[in-house]
C-alpha cells in the first residue's frame, strides 16, 4: 500500500560538508531506487541534541517527506541500521497536508541552531503554578505521585521480597 | 485554593488554528513539558483529548530525535 512517510535522521555535523550532503543525497536514492516519490526535502541545519548520542552533543538534521509501500521501508531502515552515519532516524506516518505544514513549519520553526530564547511566552500557561524558579517539584508532582502511590501500595513496603514471596 | 475562580481552561493548538502537532517543533512542544522533561497533564495543559493524543506522540517522537530530553535534572 502506497502511503507518505516523513523520516527525519541526524548526522554527525564535524564531517565535511560534502559528506553531510553526500549522506542525505544517499537517503533520496534510497528512496527513490525502491520506488518511492519524495515530496518534500528538509534540511533542518545543525542544532544541539537534548542528550548525547554516541559522543555527540550537536547533530545535523535533514529529512524527507515521501511516498512509498512497505518494502521501501524496509530497505531505509536497512540501509540506516548499515551505515553508522545515520546517528539516528525516526520513519513515521505522516498524517499532516504537506503544503499546510510547509508553511507552519516556514513560520514557526527552530531552524536557529540553540534558539535560547529561555521559555516561550507564558501568555497560555496562566493556571500552571507560578512559584518562580523556585518551582520546581511543587503540588503538581506531588499530585502525580499520589496517583501512582495508590497502585503500588501493596508492594511498596514489602520491597522486592514482599514481592516475589507473593508470587511463590 | 483557587476560590471559586478557576480559570477557563484553553487549548492551545485550537486557539491557534493548528491542526498538525509537529514533532520537530521544540518551541512549541518545550511549553508541555515540565523542568524534569515530563508531559504535562490534560488538567494543566488544557489541551481536548485529541489534541492531547496528538501532543504525547509529538512529545515522544521528539524525544526519539533528541530535540527534547527523556530527563533532564535541571531545566536549560
Amino acid at each position: 500500500m502506497i502511503r507518505i512517510y516523513e523520516t527525519t535522521f541526524i548526522v554527525n555535523p564535524q564531517a565535511e560538508e560534502a559528506v553531510v550532503d553526500r549522506q542525505v543525497k544517499d537517503i533520496a536514492d534510497v528512496i527513490t531506487n525502491s520506488g518511492g516519490k519524495i515530496l518534500q526535502e528538509d534540511r533542518i541545519g545543525t542544532r544541539r541534541l537534548a542528550y548525547e548520542i554516541k559522543g555527540l552533543s550537536h547533530g545535523h538534521y535533514a529529512g524527507f517527506i515521501f511516498e512509498g509501500n512497505n518494502e521501501l521501508l524496509t530497505g531505509l531502515d536497512r540501509f540506516y541500521r548499515l551505515n553508522e552515519q545515520y546517528v539516528r532516524f525516526l520513519t513515521v506516518i505522516f498524517d499532516g497536508d504537506v503544503e499546510k505544514v510547509k508553511v507552519q513549519r516556514a513560520t514557526d520553526y527552530f531552524h536557529r541552531d540553540d534558539d535560547r530564547g529561555g521559555r516561550p511566552d507564558r501568555g497560555d500557561r496562566e493556571d500552571r503554578p507560578r512559584g518562580g524558579g523556585g518551582g520546581r517539584g511543587g503540588w503538581r508532582d506531588r499530585d502525580d505521585r499520589g496517583e501512582r502511590g495508590h497502585g503500588g501500595g501493596h508492594g511498596g513496603h514489602g520491597g522486592g521480597g514482599g514481592y516475589r514471596g507473593g508470587r511463590g | 485554593m483557587f476560590g471559586d475562580f478557576r480559570r477557563r481552561k484553553v487549548d492551545w493548538f485550537h486557539e491557534n488554528k493548528i491542526d498538525y502537532v509537529d514533532y520537530r517543533n521544540e518551541r512549541i512542544l518545550r511549553r508541555f513539558i515540565n523542568e524534569r522533561g515530563k508531559i504535562l497533564p490534560r488538567r494543566i495543559t488544557g489541551c481536548t483529548a485529541e489534541n492531547q493524543r496528538k501532543l504525547t506522540t509529538a512529545i515522544k517522537r521528539a524525544r526519539i530525535l533528541a530535540i527534547l530530553p527523556f530527563e533532564s535534572e535541571t531545566y536549560r
